[in-house]
């Protein structure tokens, strides 16, 4: 067996190590790579700028420790958005992970921009996944009657920036940022019945099926994992964690193709051997 | 149904939870003892027809006209009573979970079996974690909030992130042994994966920066092919896949409402 033979069976451990390389360098020293943001990503930020005021967003979380490094930074650029533009939106998460880390990271923003809990911001309270089917066939007619109370036990009434939110035509923007396949759901209880724009913020191996309902135009945007939300970084013109990881992102995508190509020369040399 | 006669607004949270409890109870102990009271021969008509109207209710809601100034027709109430009699079910479901827990991981504790140690872990983590909840919710303080931070971002979290990142160097291995040239279509699929993968992150933009950003040859800039693989050939895919999905599923859903479909329930005697 020649050296480009042996090509095909590198072992795991010495790929495992070499990606541990490729993610950790460019973490520690950064690298400076263009970032040029896709039509998709493009239809997230116009959909934001174009919400009018006196409406709120509302900020899907169904995701989880797992995926934060993907959907951590498509939360945070949404909602930095939002905050930049003084325009008001409430999270509802359907993780309790992600209800926690989506409501730091709001707070960490809301002290930098200097915005106020039930003011610019509210938090609608974690929800059971199971519960969503029948959740989203009641708060579009009776959001105040549906969640009752905020994450905190404040009554919905009595939370500022709710006032005059009462059903789904007070809502500009549904974000559903998630690790799972529930667009589907959302579009068919949702965009089906009342025709709210949507946006998409799913993690990158789940992002294709989301160019369905792009096409469609029943999202009018989607990010596609932690590259998306650097994309949207850039918009923002704000630097955040996807902009740093973007290099780590490209190294890593880069070893694999590497890789490949690697396996395929020992592939085809072994073949042309046997073949002789 | 009592609870709400019994214990008035305002009353201690503990109240309502023990009243909940039980409502549950003598209903529930009067329904399960109802159904007993059924001849046998009985049962299966008697779950077959509350499928149907159950799903009718919402069939039926979901297609009659609705009201332009409330948005609701005459069955709109009931299906909102009975989706928060769903999630009531729901929160059942938490509570078998726990139980179905303890009672496996107790059983290899006190049995001592194999990975028994595992599972005293499983009891230490579940204590801590709920422990350390109860006690940042119900008293506040500085000290509560930094013991649920640590256990929550430092491990909970942590351990999360670290096992769906594990997942990256599988999919290193994978690619590497699964894309090889072996046919004409395997090459396809190689190239394509071998688009989007550097078309997707910065590197791909600017492997292909040198061409113009303007005019037809901005169409092969490798973010542009890749964003035309995923937004085209790939979405023509997922649609087709996906309608077989859709019809799929509206016949297990039809079959499913109309009991037609045989399951382990019907197939012993009720």
């Amino acid at each position: 067996m020649n050296v480009f033979e042996r090509l095909q069976y590198i072992d795991r451990r010495i790929m495992y190590a070499l990606l541990v390389v490729a993610i950790a360098v460019p973490l520690i020293w950064r690298i400076n790579l263009p970032v040029v943001v896709t039509p998709a990503v493009k239809g997230v930020y116009d959909t934001f700028e174009k919400m009018p005021n006196d409406k709120i967003a509302l900020i899907v979380v169904y995701w989880g420790a797992g995926t934060v490094a993907e959907t951590g930074p498509e939360t945070s650029a949404m909602m930095r958005h939002l905050f930049m533009r003084n325009k008001k939106f409430a999270l509802l998460p359907f993780d309790p992970q992600g209800s926690k880390l989506a409501t730091d990271e709001a707070k960490a923003l809301a002290k930098k921009y200097g915005k106020k809990y039930g003011v610019d911001w509210v938090h609608w309270g974690y929800q059971p996944i199971s519960n969503l089917v029948p959740l989203l066939q009641s708060f579009p007619r009776d959001i105040k009657g549906t969640f009752k109370t905020d994450a905190y036990g404040t009554p919905m009434n009595k939370i500022p920036m709710m006032r005059n939110v009462n059903t789904i035509d007070d809502i500009g923007v549904i974000a559903d940022i998630t690790s799972s396949g529930e667009l589907d759901t959302w579009i068919a209880y949702i965009y089906g019945s009342y025709r709210t724009p949507m946006v998409y913020g799913p993690t990158a191996i789940i992002a294709p099926e989301g160019f369905n309902s792009l096409d469609a135009g029943q999202i009018k945007g989607m990010l596609m994992g932690m590259k998306g939300a650097a994309e949207y970084e850039k918009l923002l013109n704000a630097e955040g964690f996807a902009t740093r990881a973007a290099g780590a992102l490209s190294t890593s995508h880069l070893l694999i193709v590497i890789l490949i190509i690697a396996g395929n020369i020992g592939y085809i040399s072994s073949r042309r051997r046997r073949e002789r | 149904m009592f609870t709400r006669f019994l214990i008035k607004p305002g009353a201690p949270q503990w109240l309502w939870v023990l009243g909940v409890l039980g409502d549950f109870l003598i209903f529930g102990g009067i329904l399960f003892g109802l159904l007993q009271l059924v001849p046998v021969r009985f049962r299966r008509p008697l779950i077959v027809a509350l499928t149907f109207i159950a799903g009718l209710i919402y069939s039926v809601e979901f297609f009659y006209p609705a009201d332009p100034k409330t948005q609701m027709n005459f069955l709109t109430p009931l299906r909102i009573k009975l989706g928060e009699a769903t999630k009531v079910v729901y929160a059942f479901a938490l509570g078998l979970g726990t139980f179905n827990l303890i009672r496996f991981h107790g059983g290899n504790v006190i049995r001592n079996r194999a990975g028994w140690f595992y599972s005293l872990i499983f009891f230490i983590s579940f204590f801590a974690m709920a422990g350390a909840g109860f006690w940042s919710y119900y008293c506040p303080s500085k000290a509560a909030e930094n013991t649920y931070n640590m256990l929550f971002e430092g491990i909970v979290a942590s351990l999360g992130a670290t096992m769906f990142s594990t997942i990256g160097f599988y999919i290193v291995s994978a690619a590497y042994r699964a894309f090889r040239i072996r046919s004409a279509e395997a090459t396809l699929m190689l190239l394509a994966a071998f688009i989007v993968m550097v078309g997707q992150v910065p590197v791909g933009a600017y492997i292909t920066s040198g061409l113009p950003e303007v005019g037809p040859l901005r169409n092969l800039r490798l973010e542009n092919l890749s964003y035309w693989i995923l937004s085209q050939p790939n979405m023509a895919a997922q649609r087709g896949i996906w309608f077989g999905i859709e019809v799929g599923a509206l016949a297990m859903a039809l079959r499913q409402w109309l009991s037609l479909e045989r399951g382990s329930f019907f197939e012993r005697e009720l």
